[in-house]
């Protein structure tokens, strides 16, 4: 058979089809996890006030879309698990590329840690994948990764062509894009897992400062915003430390205070140290030793918010017609929030959520359950504003948390004529819950008194 | 430099690409330079062992090919021809014990002692295996046998016979070419023919899909089944999916290798012998043996059976030498026992096989069986597969510990379920990508079925029109890309042929 066109054209043709080919299996078997996480970051332009670069503390520890709600600051979280600020400094650079935010927020705390980037290779895979392909990237990989793994970085399908078995509906499915980077971890630490009771503290000593590969970074981030005329603060995300913990010791607690005062008074820029700030309830708001949960995370993005706006006169876009994709953004977020309440294992899981000022909540539990020596539900209770009682174990106990006016009232000097409809309301729903369950609690919209959802639940 | 290695996809196309821009008469410099550099990649030291091999191989050579021409008194002629072989054999096969039967020899002396109550010190060295050391040493031990028998005449261009010798895509795994086929080639020029070019693409293709997407994905199971560790889990029926898989393992990692040797030699203009024919559609151990490792086999066949006299001495003296040729070919494979009981076995298939071989006809015919039918054909294939796929478990044991191990773990534990729920996939490598394994080990027999009926796909498929070629190719890259085990979740997977 005569072929038409030289060998080199055919050739091409194939080369160029197999490329085109691999290129599309690359693009479909990319983790889900990790697309939905900056992607839509990336597919932007000029569109944030604020970024947020750190550490897992500060990707669970702040919340983009209610810093929208409460300030009308628009916001976008870059941080990650194990995201070095070796990893925040290239990461800013990339982003500079596309955007012109006023204020650059930095975590601190890996200013402890030192070294080349973390050896396990699943986290800058999460942190880095997403990073377009560019020289910079190149630069990047060169910098931080070891060598063995920087070829596997700037091309991730060695990686994911693994991922063939393990596709599910998540891949076919459209990326979430309402967080802005933000995860909202909806676990408690129970008390008794993790012990924290109080939060712990130390005293900063700014002279002390131990350098590390860190330190060196941050400093360059600074330089780099101010570079830009970009305003900078730098941040502590609450954490604490307990006994026996091989991380999150005293003494790495006291490294990030040095540091991060340190730092701060150097390049003369703003520090919000959730250490000594309190922002949050020790007893309720971290998931584990190290981490916020979301109760914490909406209290600390809510006082992290506060000041912002105060100290960097940052606009709120609210009113702004112009931003109201935010608005329709806020309310996929509110539905992905009451989709993952519905997913709390357990009772203190669940009742983290009852400090978001989205909703109104009803919490019933039944008689003859021992509630007064319950000691971690009330301490939820008192968190989210509650009165702590010592009911009488004959008669059930009933609280409404009303956001909208802010009132919060329970059945212990019995109930007025409202409290008893909301009464007969969450009365309706128990029928229907197992018949073990003995705390239920009904969720209503704030502003419209529409039902929600409502979960049953025993006693851990 | 692995074929399925990062740095081969790189070298490989930079050769080519040189290759074809180099004059044609200067081409086989330029692939001795990179052949070199292939083995090197490996070694650096070794290459010298490569190079004496080249030279003592080319001098015997020499010096029989002057003896041959000179007048001289033909018993004198012949003895001096015999030193010489006798010599290159020596040298070589000193070599070849030295770096990998020395510790095994060592070893086995030593219990023998120790038995005798005899302590005897005897110096041990951590040698480290030269790749490909059995299969370059084979090739080049056939060309002073073919000259010694005048089958060709001595090379004189030292740089084409150390290229004959070290042909970087035949180098390490074979197939064991014979001066006859490849000198030849070596001497010709070789201009670029877009035929046999895109013919020896196809051959890598599929040879990659042999390796990557079956061999190396059964060796996820096998490994785990074999591993040991969690031999309370995997026992009885697991053992026997793993050997049976092995099987299909050592056949597409092997068949993998020389399919790429060959499609790379192609796509330099050279074509090398096959290696494989179908094996598991044998009807025999004695046809499988003419179908799997044909190189070796036939070097065997050429260089050790029939000098030894082969069948021409009566049953006996038959008998005697399958025996002796297939315990050097078990232990060819390896220095440790359990493949000298493979080779043992496979000797005792062939003679028992000879020995019956009236009994068997007369069966058949009394039965009334229809040789010549379809079924009797399969039940023959499968009977034959079995009795290799048996032989596999001391190929692949570690030792003869490891036979015992999992001959008993096989013996005391009878768990036939898993095979009929999804217990013989789930636990070991997933259901899914039990299910790839099945259907790739699928289209393999269909390929191979084709072969064996003399049906050639590539052929087929190069008689589409150029879109069609275009998206098989592009297809298959892909697809072999994507589920083939590669990449930082697995290190580079060896060929299990390079350690022999």
């Amino acid at each position: 058979m005569k072929e038409r066109g030289s060998f080199a054209l055919r050739a091409g043709v194939v080369v160029c089809l197999t490329a085109l080919l691999l290129a599309g299996m690359s693009v479909f078997l990319q983790r889900p996890e990790n697309v939905s996480k900056d992607r839509v970051f990336y597919e932007s332009e000029d569109t944030y006030d604020v970024l947020f670069f750190g550490s897992s503390h500060s990707c669970l520890g702040i919340l983009p879309m209610e810093l929208w709600k409460e300030y009308g600051i628009t916001s976008y979280n870059l941080s990650n698990a194990a995201q070095w600020l070796s990893v925040d400094y290239w990461f800013l650079q990339d982003a500079l590329k596309t955007q012109k935010p006023s204020l650059v927020v930095l975590d601190t705390y890996t200013t402890a840690l030192d070294g080349q980037y973390a050896a396990d290779y699943g986290e800058p895979h999460t942190i880095l994948d997403e990073m377009p392909f560019s020289r910079l990237k190149w630069n990047a990989v060169w910098d931080i990764m070891e060598e063995d793994t920087r070829l596997e970085m700037m091309f991730p399908f060695s990686v994911y062509h693994n991922d063939w078995d393990s596709i599910t509906e998540r891949y076919f499915r459209e990326r979430i894009e309402y967080q802005k980077g933000a995860y909202e971890n909806s676990s408690i630490g129970i008390p008794d897992w993790v012990p924290v009771q109080e939060q712990e503290t130390v005293t900063p000593q700014p002279e002390n400062i131990i350098e590390t590969s860190n330190t060196d970074y941050l400093r360059k981030c600074i330089e780099l915003c101010q570079e830009n005329e970009i305003q900078v603060l730098l941040l502590l995300t609450p954490f604490t430390y307990a006994e026996g913990e091989a991380v999150y010791t005293e003494f790495l607690m006291q490294q990030c205070e040095d540091a991060a005062y340190a730092i701060a008074a150097e390049y003369g820029v703003p520090l919000l140290d959730g250490i000594q700030e309190r922002a949050i309830d020790p007893r309720t708001d971290y998931y584990d030793v190290g981490h916020l949960n979301a109760s914490g995370a909406r209290r600390w993005t809510d006082y992290v918010g506060g000041y912002c706006q105060e100290a960097f006169g940052l606009v709120d876009h609210r009113e702004d017609a112009s931003y109201s994709s935010w608005w329709t953004d806020y309310q996929d977020y509110m539905n992905w929030k009451l989709d993952s309440m519905k997913t709390a294992p357990e009772l203190y899981s669940y009742m983290t959520a009852l400090s978001d000022t989205d909703f109104n909540f009803y919490v019933w539990v039944e008689a003859e359950t021992g509630l007064a020596e319950k000691e971690s539900f009330w301490d939820m209770m008192e968190s989210a504003g509650a009165v702590r009682r010592s009911p009488d174990d004959s008669e059930p106990y009933f609280c409404r948390i009303d956001h909208g006016t802010g009132q919060v009232q329970d059945n212990a000097d019995g109930a007025d004529a409202s409290l008893q409809e909301a009464q007969w309301r969450i009365q309706e729903c128990v029928q229907y819950a197992e018949e073990s369950a003995v705390v239920h609690i009904y969720v209503e919209d704030k502003q419209t008194g529409e039902f929600l959802q409502d979960m049953h639940f025993r006693f851990p | 430099m692995l074929f399925n290695s990062l740095q081969f996809l790189i070298f490989f196309p930079i050769v080519i690409a040189i290759y074809y821009v180099v004059p044609p008469k200067w081409r086989y410099v330029w692939l001795f330079l990179t052949s070199y550099y292939f083995y090197m990649c490996w070694n650096v030291r070794y290459v010298l062992l490569l190079l004496f091999s080249t030279v003592v191989t080319y001098l015997s050579g020499y010096l029989l090919q002057r003896i041959t021409d000179t007048d001289m008194d033909e018993r004198r002629k012949t003895r001096r021809r015999k030193w010489c072989v006798a010599g290159s054999f020596f040298l070589n096969l000193g070599v070849l014990f030295f770096f990998k039967y020395f510790d095994f020899a060592v070893e086995n002396i030593n219990y023998v002692l120790g038995r005798l109550h005899i302590t005897v010190l005897t110096p041990s060295f951590d040698l480290l295996l030269p790749v490909g050391i059995s299969f370059y040493t084979f090739q080049a031990l056939s060309y002073t046998m073919d000259v010694y028998r005048k089958e060709v005449r001595a090379e004189r261009n030292f740089i084409r016979y150390a290229l004959f010798v070290s042909f970087f895509p035949q180098l390490v795994a074979g197939p064991i070419e014979r001066s006859k086929n490849l000198l030849r080639q070596v001497d010709e020029e070789h201009r670029f023919e877009e035929a046999r070019f895109v013919d020896g693409v196809y051959l890598m293709i599929w040879g990659y899909f042999l390796k990557l997407v079956v061999a190396d994905r059964i060796a996820l199971y096998v490994d785990r089944v074999y591993g040991g560790q969690e031999i309370d889990t995997f026992n009885g029926w697991y053992i026997v999916v793993a050997t049976l898989l092995f099987a299909f393992q050592l056949y597409c990692d092997f068949a993998g290798y020389s399919t790429i040797a060959v499609g790379a030699a192609k796509m330099l203009g050279f074509d090398l012998m096959d290696n494989f024919q179908s094996p598991y559609f044998s009807r025999s151990i004695g046809e499988f043996w003419r179908r799997w490792h044909i190189s070796l086999s036939s070097w065997f066949r050429d260089y050790l059976y029939i000098p030894l006299g082969g069948n021409r001495k009566g049953r006996a003296r038959k008998y005697f030498n399958l025996l002796v040729v297939f315990l050097v070919s078990g232990l060819w494979h390896g220095a440790e026992w359990t493949f000298v009981i493979w080779g043992l076995i496979h000797a005792v298939y062939q003679i028992v096989g000879d020995l019956t071989k009236n009994i068997r006809r007369r069966a058949e015919s009394a039965l009334g069986i229809r040789t010549d039918s379809g079924v009797w054909g399969a039940v023959q294939t499968v009977f034959t597969f079995l009795l290799w796929d048996l032989s596999l478990l001391f190929f692949r044991a570690d030792n003869m510990a490891h036979v015992r191990q999992l001959a008993g773990a096989v013996a005391g534990n009878s768990n036939p379920w898993i095979l009929f729920n999804t217990g013989v996939s789930d636990g070991v490598i997933g259901r899914k990508s039990f299910t790839v394994l099945m259907v790739s080990l699928l289209l393999l027999l269909i390929v191979d079925y084709c072969k064996y009926k003399g049906i050639c796909i590539r052929r087929i498929i190069q008689k589409q029109d150029f879109w069609f070629r275009a998206l098989v190719l592009a297809v298959s890259v892909c697809v072999i890309v994507t589920i083939g085990v590669w990449g930082p979740k697995y290190t580079d997977t060896n060929f299990i042929y390079f350690q022999f």
